[in-house]
């Protein structure tokens, strides 16, 4: 996790706007790559940071302020990509992503059984489970971009964890039931 | 990426395209062009209202549904443990101060039932289902709670919790005005209840409140069941079983089942109307914003 420099104490906003800028760039736009293609992903970029330098006085200081971008950029890809033919294209490119990482690595049948499972979940599923695994963010973080309470942020990851291993199991992933059902299941043990 | 041990996580994060340190050389080339294109963009007070009107309704329908969907239910949480939810431990873990309570039960397809149970954080309350493979779903909410009335602290939760009061201010619930009715919330847009066949829409409401209406987004109002202040708790729970599909309103992914709450005394005098909670809405207020279409 990046150490930010206090946003509301810095100098001119110009000043401001670049140190969040070249500090979260990257982040931003790894958080668009990681769900559109390229051309889609600057765009959302582009308009996330727009977005920021017009409502700087909005962008909390310190890390919070990536939670902040994370937040607006999950807001301008909905609204960029809303509707099942955009969502189609979301889940093909993932399947082609995963299909080049196969091709690449070699590591076969378990991440193509996860990204089907991973796609056939709903589209808010889906993204919780991304904040957490391609983030890295913790449920507090993802409360704070997503606008919820924490404990609502928990008990969502926990859930979408639990479909997503069941539509794992259910799709005959090289993960078996019982190792990952385990695992989100003790809380009800 | 995630480094929580997570295997679940750990195989998500194998599908990533791409980690943000294979971006970082990009803020030399594309990045620098960016930023000197924004920093030549105007950022008067009033460009924001400007905004075409399309796109701040996209914007704000985008926000919308993502508290819709957040509100829709009481904030959940795990009662008993919460080892294997989070990232490690946890300060939140509820403790609980009394026994389960099943508020009401039926069935709608499975078995279900409202529960709640005092803790340490406040009342945890929730739906909760059978599944026919796994048993009886476990999650309850135990956020604090912004009913009238003197609610012991078990009940009402931690006063300092933060609040949304705006998409990016947030203070403590406690500074928060109080309602007779809290936000309906249904079974719609949800995991983990796939296996009701019924739309089940519950919510509480502080002592006093003597019936229960719900406008749906369908045009249609109908009353609320109330169970009133079950083994002595000092709150009411409402609840509804409603068709799965009766043209409810749907945006994109989310349905949007009831469009309002409205609490009377027993003399029929409306008490309170409150709508379910967006960003641009945090607190229901019927006067607010109202939920993008």
């Amino acid at each position: 996790m990046s150490s930010l420099p206090d946003l509301t104490e810095a100098g001119s906003r110009r000043d401001r706007f670049e140190a969040l800028y070249e500090a979260n760039y990257h982040r931003v736009l790894g958080y668009a790559r990681r769900r559109v293609g390229r051309e889609d992903a600057a765009d959302v970029v582009a308009e996330t940071f727009l977005v920021a330098w017009r409502r700087l006085d909005e962008v909390p200081p310190g890390d919070s302020a990536r939670l902040w971008l994370y937040g607006t950029a999950r807001r301008v890809l909905a609204n960029n990509q809303r509707g099942k033919r955009r969502r189609e294209r979301v889940t093909e490119r993932m399947r082609t992503n995963v299909r080049r990482s196969l091709d690449a690595d070699g590591v076969g049948g378990e991440l193509h059984a996860a990204a089907a499972a991973l796609a056939r979940l709903r589209p808010e599923e889906r993204e919780l489970l991304a904040l957490v695994a391609w983030e890295g963010l913790d449920a507090g973080e993802i409360a704070q971009v997503i606008g919820c309470s924490r404990n609502a942020a928990r008990i969502r990851i926990h859930r979408a964890r639990r479909r997503f291993a069941d539509e794992l199991a259910r799709g005959g992933g090289s993960m078996k039931r019982n190792s990952v059902g385990g695992h989100v299941s003790e809380a009800y043990e | 990426m995630s480094k929580n041990g997570n295997p679940i996580d750990a195989l998500i994060a194998g599908l990533a395209v791409v980690r943000d340190e294979e971006l970082k050389e990009e803020l030399q080339t594309s990045g620098a062009a960016l930023l000197a294109t924004i920093l030549v963009c105007p950022v008067e007070a009033s460009q924001r209202t400007r905004a075409p009107r399309r796109r701040r309704r996209a914007l704000a329908v985008a926000a919308g549904l993502a508290l819709a969907a957040v509100l829709s239910l009481p904030a959940l949480s795990i009662v008993r443990s919460i080892a294997g939810l989070g990232s490690g431990a946890d300060d939140l873990t509820p403790v609980p101060t009394s026994s389960e309570i099943v508020v009401v039960s039926g069935r709608a397809g499975v078995p279900w039932k409202i529960v709640a149970v005092k803790s340490d954080h406040g009342l945890c309350w929730g739906l909760q289902v059978k599944d026919p493979s796994e048993g009886w779903t476990q999650g309850l909410g135990c956020d604090y709670l912004d009913l009238r009335g003197d609610l012991p602290p078990d009940v009402r939760g931690n006063p300092s919790r933060p609040c949304l009061t705006s998409p990016t201010e947030v203070v403590p619930c406690a500074s928060l005005s109080r309602h007779w009715v809290d936000f309906p919330g249904d079974t719609t847009n949800f995991s983990g209840y796939d296996a009701l066949n019924r739309i089940i829409v519950l919510g509480v409401v502080a002592r006093g409140v003597a019936a229960v209406e719900l406008v749906l987004t369908n045009g249609k109002t109908v009353p609320a069941n109330l169970v009133e202040r079950p083994h002595g708790l000092p709150l009411s729970f409402y609840w509804a079983v409603l068709p799965p599909s009766d043209g409810y309103r749907r945006t994109s992914d989310v349905v949007e089942v009831t469009k309002m709450a409205l609490a009377r005394d027993a003399a029929g005098r409306v008490l309170e109307r409150r709508v379910p909670a967006w960003n641009g809405n945090p607190t229901g207020d019927p006067e607010g914003a109202p939920p993008p279409s």
